[in-house]
């Protein structure tokens, strides 16, 4: 719902507005044109010092990273890849998110119960996570299994502190209003608590669901034969510095465009939240 | 005094560990009654009607509900609480609707209660809107809007229009005894307002102490069809409004010398 519907309709003066009004979106567009300007010229500036300045068999250079990436694109590379990746981390993330969703609400739904368990939740989280990368492979061998194993478990722990103090912290004169007027514990579970904890997954989103590829990226690069964190390793293996640049791109394009997409969703989910949690 | 309603004998109650907070509570309240609590602030009013609401256990003493002891949660009353209870995740048209969805009405039923409701409460345009889009005073009256929508036999009311300014308050005086008179509700007001007490009131009791109890109560007589706009300038209303004042002040010197 957009606050310029609600406001009265005032008489104002077309004439006086507009100049104003075309100032505002000039300026709108300023900060984009200005960021994108900083791009073309850091490219051109790499484009020209690269074989000049810098040996370009460190660096490659734009034109000849484009290339790459274009040959990626048309051979099916950048699909097979990126694909793999995508695959691995929606899975990952459906199964932590479930799990965490799940235990947090399980535990925060009992004070008692989450006294006992939650500080064994806690050291298991202070633990690296990487560090457990060598266990999950002889478990898991390489591959999806495995990348899949780190990912869940990197974002169940994103998840579950949001999920359980959501549930746990949740108002108590909420509840007791819903009691008086008949609502059973089931209404209570579902319309309060519910509702309470998953303003705190929502606003979680922002961090867990790109460290959710970032898990998978990694797995990549430590064990497997397929996936874009592959095809950086495979490509700096090689020494080759264009395949390397080509795939790190790929990786950032897609982090921005998860980063905007959960943006998105969260200011949707959090409408009601006027004052509201941090979507940008 | 009958007490076909409501009847609270000698309640005690605390918080946690802690001393009594009011203690030897005895008042009872007939069909169709209109009663107030007045007292310092913090005295145990809000806790009274916790108690009466089943929300928060007595120590001693019983609570009785149309014949009914209390035990749990009174989900027969309305409880327009003195915090903000209402779901924030909800539209007001939500909010408002909830006690009847509650109660498995339909939603089409629910939602011509709600508008009708809505429109009697200045509240017309704000179905839509999230409680954080709106003013407090906008809020309490979404708060009266939902404890009012499905007519329990006792409203309770805690301070319903502490932030509403002079002239809204005057509408919602009216709408609100015309509402209860024509429904034949009872409510439990409680309120720091003495001219608001003695103005919707039947009968005003006043609490003090520590542990708070009742310690005077005034009864007034002007009936169900009062004229709330020109009671004011009533001399006997201008006399009781003196007398519950006066009362008022000897509580606060009761509760200020017990702690
Ligand atoms: N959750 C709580 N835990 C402990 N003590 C409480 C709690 N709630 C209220 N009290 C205490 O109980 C007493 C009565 O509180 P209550 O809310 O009933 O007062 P009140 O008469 O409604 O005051 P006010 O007019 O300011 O709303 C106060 O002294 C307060 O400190
Ligand atoms: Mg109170």
């Amino acid at each position: 719902m957009s606050v310029e519907k609600v406001v009265a309709p005032v008489e104002v003066d077309e004439a006086q507005v507009a100049p104003a009004r075309a100032k505002k979106r000039r300026r709108r567009w300023a900060m984009p044109l200005g960021r994108l300007a900083i791009v073309v010229v850091l490219l051109v500036l790499w484009e020209l010092s690269a074989g000049v300045v810098v040996d370009e068999f460190f660096v490659s250079r734009p034109s000849k990273i484009w290339e790459k990436w274009a040959e990626w694109a048309a051979d099916g590379t950048l699909w097979y890849n990126a694909s793999s990746t995508f695959a691995s981390a929606g899975v990952g993330f459906a199964i932590g998110g479930a799990l965490a969703l799940l235990v947090g609400y399980v535990l925060g739904g009992s004070r008692r119960l989450g006294d006992l368990i939650e500080p064994f939740i806690t050291s298991i989280y202070s633990l690296p996570k990487l560090a457990l990368v060598p266990l999950f492979v002889m478990w898991f061998g390489i591959g999806r299994p495995l990348q899949v194993a780190i990912c869940a478990l990197v974002v169940f722990f994103l998840m579950f502190y949001n999920t359980f103090y959501g549930i746990r912290d949740v108002d108590r004169s909420l509840i007791d209003a819903m009691r008086v007027m008949g609502g059973s514990r089931w209404d209570i579970a579902v319309r309060v608590r519910l509702p309470s904890a998953l303003v705190w997954v929502v606003a979680g989103l922002k961090l867990s669901v790109p460290q959710a590829l970032v898990a998978v990226v990694v797995a990549e690069i430590l064990a497997s034969n397929r996936g874009l964190g592959h095809l950086v390793a495979l490509n700096s293996g090689q020494f080759n510095a264009s395949g390397t640049f080509a795939a790190l791109f790929t990786l950032l394009i897609i982090g921005i465009t998860v980063d905007r997409l959960v943006a998105v969703i969260t200011r949707r989910a959090l409408l009601w939240k006027q004052d509201g949690v941090e979507t940008q | 005094m009958s007490a076909d309603l409501l009847a609270l004998t000698d309640v005690r109650m605390g918080f946690g560990d802690g001393p009594d907070v009011v203690a030897g509570v005895s008042l009872s309240m007939s069909r169709n009654e209109f009663v107030s609590i007045v007292g310092p602030s913090g005295c145990g009013k809000s806790t009274i009607l916790n108690a009466v609401a089943g929300l928060m256990p007595v120590r001693g003493g019983t609570v009785t509900y149309q014949g009914e002891q209390i035990r749990g949660v009174n989900t027969a009353v309305g409880y327009m609480t003195q915090g903000d209870t209402l779901l924030p995740w909800r539209t007001v048209e939500d909010n408002v609707a909830m006690p009847l969805r509650l109660r498995g009405v339909n939603k089409a039923e629910a939602r011509a209660k709600v508008a009708e409701l809505l429109t009697m409460l200045d509240l017309d345009g704000a179905g839509r809107k999230f409680p954080a889009q709106l003013s407090g005073g906008m809020k309490r009256r979404a708060l009266l809007a939902r404890s009012m929508i499905y007519q329990p036999d006792l409203l309770l009311m805690d301070e319903p229009f502490a932030a509403l300014d002079a002239q809204l308050r005057t509408q919602m005086h009216r709408e609100l005894r015309s509402t209860v008179a024509r429904t034949r509700q009872a409510v439990l007001f409680v309120t720091h307002d003495i001219f608001e007490a003695v103005l919707l009131s039947d009968r005003v009791i006043v609490i003090g102490g520590t542990p708070a109890a009742p310690t005077a109560e005034v009864d007034i007589p002007f009936g169900a069809d009062r004229d709330i706009e020109g009671l004011r300038f009533d001399p006997q209303f201008v006399s009781l409004e003196k007398q519950v004042h006066d009362e008022l002040s000897r509580a606060r010197t009761l509760s200020r010398v017990a702690s």
